[in-house]
């Protein structure tokens, strides 16, 4: 199981992170957290391998 | 006088001069305050320090300071309730659980948290110097604020820490985990419809915030065991804009209020959180900012989050100790180390007398709390304030194959990287020697005479001594 989502700011290309739950809300946003832009999860998501297992 | 901030601060300053740092030279609230609390610990340091010259968020300087470390480690917590380093975490359970005092209110006139009450747009959280903590944290948050709203039912308040992102000037998106009574309330808020009332108090005397910022029964008043901790009435007066009957402290230094509207939420986050680790970005509650009222020349305290969790593991190891007592009445210390982020790991010190009570202290201990992984029971010659020793009774007294207990699938800490989904596994070492008769081999000693006869400033200039270098010293 996953402990977040990875995404890259569509702005400045830098990249963070949000709570999985996020899979579950309709089509969500996020905010990069170093520039504060807005984006669509959906847009910016990094397919990752995240966790121990 | 009553306790407050101010108090504290005066009197812990005169008494520990060493302990408490001014720094008058202009320092950014972002990230700069928390580099110097970071350089310090690095030296396992943990002075208070007062920034008296700081920028804000909005690049503008502060007209107030920021306090640092005020709660930052076990030595300021004793002194904050008169106990001493041993004893600090039972008796700040002990006055939590039995000592519970009723509060009083005063009127808006001798409140000193009313000499400035700022409403509309005069309400800007920019203009005081939260800080910005960590890389990744979106802005300043609120750290070390008593997140306050009322139980809608009994109206029994409920007070306790949720960090709290300043999102703009009147905008604070809050964490409440969803297994607190904060969370509680607004759920029942929400199920009918109806905004929460809210509030930050931030600054106020060490003991104050320990007793507010405890953990008991739903609802139970936090209020009363604020009182309880620092032994006397907490102060209480109305709220400016959320009617009479929310009541906040008198004393603090500066009080925001709010409302929680119902299904509101917002991004929050990622933020460095306690286990050194940032937690992920939420979608979290969003407190509306209806007033800020402040004390003249307020100061502002934050937590030095990720940096130091001498607080929390001292809040835990009292819990722990009150629960183990009731099984294991052996029990004489319990620790939670900084190296297990003051949560994941305890040690347990007990005076074993049957065989079954090492291991009967690790299940009591690990039901404590979802966020306590790591028991380490040791006797009572093991010194549990140092991990060295507690390693060595590892190391000496265990064999995993009859001393070690795991139990997988126990509910886990969220902010816990390792735990998978929402379990952990969860165990503990019992390395104490076997309970009498039996007897074990006996630790190596020097004659207590010789030894007592022997002190180093005897023989040895002091400050040789203390200019030596400790072998892990870097």
């Amino acid at each position: 199981m996953a402990k977040e989502i990875w995404f890259k700011c569509s702005k400045c290309g830098k990249e963070s992170y949000c709570d999985t739950y996020f899979d579950r809300l309709p089509d969500p946003d996020v905010m990069c957290p170093f520039c504060l832009n807005r984006m669509k999860l959906k847009d910016a998501r990094l397919e990752l391998k995240v966790g121990k297992n | 006088m009553p306790k407050d901030m101010r108090v504290f601060l005066e009197s812990y300053e005169k008494a520990h001069p060493e302990d408490v740092i001014r720094i008058k030279k202009q320092v950014n609230t972002a990230w700069e305050c928390t580099a110097i609390a970071r350089h310090f610990e690095s030296l396992n340091k943990f002075p208070l320090i007062i920034f008296e010259n700081l920028i804000t968020a909005n690049g503008e300087q502060s007209k107030f300071q920021t306090v640092i470390n005020m709660l930052g480690d076990r030595r300021k917590l004793a002194y904050a309730i008169d106990s001493t380093f041993e004893d600090v975490a039972i008796e700040w359970r002990r006055r939590t659980d039995e000592n519970r005092i009723k509060p009083v209110v005063i009127s808006k006139k001798e409140a000193p948290c009313k000499e400035n009450v700022l409403t509309g747009e005069q309400a800007n959280l920019y203009k005081f110097p939260f800080l910005r903590h960590h890389g990744m944290d979106p802005g300043h948050y609120i750290t070390m604020g008593l997140f306050t709203c009322y139980e809608p039912d009994s109206w029994i308040e409920n007070t306790a820490f949720h960090r709290g992102f300043v999102a703009g000037p009147r905008e604070i998106r809050c964490l409440l985990t969803p297994y607190t009574h904060s969370a509680y309330n607004l759920r029942k808020h929400e199920e009918r419809d109806i905004p929460m009332k809210v509030a930050y108090q931030i600054g106020h005397h060490p003991a104050v915030i320990m007793g507010a910022e405890t953990r008991g029964g739903y609802p139970e008043s936090h209020y009363e065991t604020a009182g309880g901790v620092a032994q006397e009435p907490l102060r209480l007066v109305p709220s400016e804009t959320l009617g009479d009957d929310f009541l906040v402290s008198a004393d603090a230094e500066i009080i925001i209020e709010g409302i929680m509207h119902p299904g509101k939420r917002d991004l929050e986050g990622p933020f460095g959180e306690y286990p050194r680790y940032f937690g992920p970005q939420q979608m979290n509650p969003v407190f509306e900012v209806t007033a800020i009222t402040h004390r003249n020349n307020a100061i502002c305290h934050s937590f030095m989050v990720g940096i130091n969790n001498n607080f929390g593991g001292t809040q835990e190891e009292g819990t722990i100790y009150s629960f183990v007592k009731r099984l294991v009445p052996q029990v004489q210390r319990v620790y939670c180390p900084v190296s297990g982020a003051g949560r994941f790991h305890a040690y347990i010190q007990i005076r074993k007398t049957l065989e079954g009570q090492g291991k009967e202290a690790i299940m009591a201990a690990l039901t404590t709390s979802e966020m306590l992984k790591h028991v380490i029971v040791v006797d009572e010659d093991i010194d549990i304030y140092d991990d060295r020793w507690v390693l060595w009774a590892v190391a000496t007294r265990s064999q995993w194959d009859k001393d070690l207990v795991v139990i997988p699938g126990c509910r886990g800490a969220k902010l816990d990287p390792s735990v998978e989904d929402i379990t952990t596994t969860k165990g503990g070492i019992d390395a104490t020697m076997p309970a009498p008769p039996n007897r074990y081999s006996k630790r190596v000693y020097i004659p207590d005479d010789v030894m007592e006869k022997m002190q180093l400033e005897k023989y040895i200039d002091a400050e040789k001594i203390k200019s030596a270098p400790t072998a892990t010293g870097r």
